[in-house]
């Protein structure tokens, strides 16, 4: 066999044996969002589509594939084929929560791999201008001496925001009647008065802060919110609950290691594009690095917790 | 800045090059996907919604309302000519203006169709303008007990849309309310009748069923007894324009129907779809000849085309005086701002009167050009019908099958489809009504979640409810509806024993 035969079938070879380890990607990479298009989600993905074209060889392209509460989405990259080019971003809910409450291919943080945490959607807890309560202490002052007549509109049952407000009436041994609403409907149902207290993320509100027809009593973050500095923190206040929606990137289990070296640096310097940040800031979520052990962690973490609170509250399947 | 003030402002805005051609990109597109069955608003504006990055925040949403307010005219163009509803506001529109096409009146049809989208279109942007955000604030006093009531009351007179006897349409009723609880329920993320299938949590989409209960068992019945689409010999304009006495009838129901869609866009829910049905239901009560409805009632074309027109312009409403999208297509039109981070909210006429007002002058613009557009194509859409049939039925099919596939990215959907055709094409055998399936599907989900908001308020105290005088009332007519026409018949069958006192 002449010399240039052997390499070229020694290529081949090659090829077939590790294809991925040679060239990653070598077509473009579908990068699932499980929600709409136009919601936070579709934007995180379709910035980060954009900002990560400069650090890789091939596009990422956004594919919207809502429905299930993100958990459609999130099963088609579970079940796809772990070479990397297929990937998804991954909400805390989507990947803590929802596998608690009904039968998915996906139970577990390892039953996929967490490439790296991006961005950070921090809760608000808010009332009508004219209300009662001046403070987060008033309000639960009050629900403690009114059981059950102090009435919360949140986004669905099951959400982060439904659950850190559980994790609040536990911890304050308070009773307070949840509502639940789709999306941002809690707001109109705020100001119409037909609930008391509701949670959102910052995006929504501000108009009706800056309108003077909505306060914000309390964040549930580490630190204090930038744009409602006057609103204390719930671990201030005595409450350690600091869980806001996260989104993350997240393959299919199997994906070699270095494949997902490849995205992991890619996205990390996408996170810090001029452009990436300036949207960030347009719609006040927070850039939120972590890497993806750390993030396998904290999803072990939120899986557990959050799993004994959906049986207590009654949500889990039987 | 008064209304007046603010009007003229918005045309300088809207007039400006850059926001004119981001209108006339809108409507046009909005005609196209409207004309098309499958793709709707809703998918053109998720395709595009990347593309809106470019303009500006004002452009981008002058150019998403055209879309969202073109497909309303577009809609209607398949829906009478071949009875395939172009997007899901338009599946009312099957049931007189196909009809019509069959009497050879197609172009009286698409010209009252669009004239009336027009009139819609002009009456809702002065609403908008003078009324809008006030509107918004009583917007706000409805709760969900007030929707849930609303859906009931919704519920129980528009299933009478038909006429035919109560137990069929019960049964439409029925099959549309079950398939509503398909799939994951949106406020606990309790998956239910997806017998383990993932796919299925997202549930039976209003689009497939939609297009197939009407179009695909259209083609399908066609195809088996060898019929014909309706011919049309002229296509001179003249010939297509609607007569004086089609004016005359047509005339007040476009402005019932304009004012009924303004209201019902101020509703949660798909509002456009929502108030076809409604104008429908209310023109067949108010017609001198109710039994012309369903073979060919010009109101029952004019109305509902004015409605969904009218909902357009009133679903705006809540968007921008509350930054909270009602409809699912003002969702897409929220994201086109928000993504140039333009928050709507209470402050938006004050702080973007550029946006508001030029939005709004804008809208109308946009209709002018859409009339400019429909009435001259009207002979262009008609002959299309002199294709060769089983081209054109095959070409209709395959746009379907693409057009449902891209909203959503699934085959589901496309399932959804076929099996939909086949359960029309079986209804329309057995002389049921498919569009009341249609009408509880939309219907349907809602009213289950506002119940369930409405029992987590109430937490077992039914005074909640009742006390609110407006839930009362909705539901005491509810009540009456399905009472009173027993309660006449009886009181009917007990007359003769007095009528001779009185008439010795």
């Amino acid at each position: 066999m002449p010399m240039p035969v052997a390499l070229l079938v020694g290529a081949l070879l090659l090829a077939t044996v590790s294809p991925v380890a040679l060239a990653f990607p070598d077509r473009p990479i579908t990068l699932v969002a499980p929600f709409p298009a136009g919601g936070a989600v579709d934007i995180v993905a379709r910035g980060l589509a954009d900002a990560v074209k400069k650090h890789l060889p091939r596009p990422v392209v956004v594919v919207n594939r809502p429905g299930g509460a993100g958990t459609i989405g999130m099963a088609e990259v579970v079940q796809a084929r772990p070479d990397g080019h297929t990937i998804g971003l991954g909400a805390v809910a989507v990947a803590a929560v929802q596998p608690h409450l009904t039968a998915l291919p996906y139970r577990t943080p390892d039953d996929y791999v967490p490439i790296m945490k991006l961005v950070t959607l921090p809760v608000v807890v808010f009332v009508r201008a004219d209300a009662p309560f001046r403070s987060a202490g008033d309000l639960l002052e009050h629900a403690r001496a009114h059981p059950g007549r102090v009435r919360v509109g949140v986004p669905g049952l099951g959400t982060i925001l439904h659950l850190d407000l559980e994790l609040l009436k536990q911890m304050a041994r308070v009773d307070m009647t949840v509502v639940p609403f789709e999306g941002p409907h809690q707001i109109p149902a705020l100001l119409g008065g037909h609930v008391d207290v509701a949670l959102a993320h910052p995006a929504p509100v501000l108009p009706h802060v800056r309108a003077g027809r909505i306060r914000v009593i309390g964040v549930f973050q580490e630190g204090r919110h930038p744009l409602f500095v006057d609103a204390p923190t719930f671990r201030e206040l005595g409450y350690d609950i600091t869980l806001g929606v996260y989104y993350f990137l997240v393959a299919p289990r199997g994906t070699p290691g270095s494949v997902v070296g490849v995205l992991h640096d890619a996205f990390r310097k996408a996170l810090a594009e001029p452009a990436f940040v300036e949207l960030a800031h347009t719609h006040r979520f927070d850039i939120d690095y972590r890497p993806g052990d750390e993030v396998r962690r904290e999803l072990w973490a939120s899986y557990e917790t959050l799993g004994r609170l959906v049986r207590q509250l009654g949500l889990a399947k039987p | 800045m008064s209304a007046l003030e603010g009007v003229l402002y918005g045309f300088t805005v809207a007039l400006a090059p850059a926001n004119l051609l981001a209108c006339f990109a809108g409507v046009l597109i909005g005609t196209v996907v409207g004309v098309l069955p499958g793709i709707g608003p809703i998918g053109a504006m998720a395709l595009l919604l990347p593309s809106t990055f470019a303009l500006t925040p004002t452009s981008a949403l002058i150019m998403f309302a055209g879309i969202y307010y073109g497909a309303m005219y577009g809609g209607s163009t398949s829906s009478i000519l071949v009875n395939v509803p172009g997007e899901a506001a338009s599946v009312v529109t099957c049931l007189d203006g196909y009809q019509m096409a069959r009497r050879g009146r197609a172009g009286a049809a698409l010209a009252v169709a669009a004239v009336g989208s027009f009139v819609a279109g002009t009456l809702g942007v002065l609403g908008l303008v003078v009324v809008g955000v006030g509107l918004a604030g009583a917007a706000l006093r409805f709760g969900p007990p007030e929707y849930c009531a609303l859906t009931v009351m919704g519920l129980v007179v528009l299933s009478r849309l038909s006429g035919g006897s109560l137990a069929r349409a019960g049964v439409m009723v029925a099959v549309g309310l079950a398939l509503g609880t398909v799939g994951m329920e949106p406020m606990s993320g309790v998956s239910r009748f997806t017998f383990g299938a993932v796919a299925l949590a997202q549930g039976i989409e209003l689009v497939p069923v939609a297009m197939g209960l009407f179009g695909i068992a259209e083609i399908l019945a066609l195809a088996e007894t060898r019929g014909t689409l309706p011919r049309v010999a002229s296509v001179r304009l003249r010939a297509l324009l609607p007569t004086r006495e089609e004016w005359r009838r047509a005339v007040p129901a476009m402005l019932r129907g304009s004012g009924l869609g303004f209201l019902v866009g101020l509703v949660p829910g798909p509002a456009a779809v929502l108030s076809t049905f409604l104008s429908y239901a209310v023109e067949r009560r108010l017609a001198r000849r109710p039994e012309e409805f369903g073979h060919g009632a010009i109101e029952g074309v004019a109305g509902p085309e004015a409605a969904n027109n009218g909902a357009t312009a009133g679903a705006l409403v809540p968007l921008l005086a509350l930054g909270v999208p009602f409809a699912p297509a003002t969702a897409l039109l929220l994201a086109a701002l928000v993504i140039h981070g333009v928050q709507p909210g209470p402050l938006l006429v004050s702080q973007h009167p550029e946006l508001f007002y030029g939005v709004a002058a804008s809208m109308w613009v946009g209709n002018a050009m859409l009339l400019i557009l429909n009435l001259p194509l009207i002979g262009l859409f008609v002959s299309l019908l002199r294709l060769p049939q089983h081209l054109l039925l095959a070409g209709i099919v395959l746009l379907a099958l693409v057009g449902t596939y891209s909203v959503n990215n699934s085959l589901l959907d496309l399932w959804v489809l076929v099996a939909m055709g086949v359960v029309g094409w079986g209804l329309r055998k057995l002389g049921f009504e498919p569009a009341l399936i249609v009408l509880a599907l939309v219907l349907g989900p809602m009213m289950e979640k506002t119940l369930r908001q409405t029992l987590f308020m109430a937490r077992g105290d039914p005074w909640v409810v009742l006390a609110r005088p407006l839930t009362l009332a909705m539901l005491l007519v509810a009540a009456a509806v399905v009472a009173l026409p027993p309660a006449l018949r009886a009181a009917r069958r007990l007359a003769p024993v007095h009528a001779p006192a009185r008439h010795p």
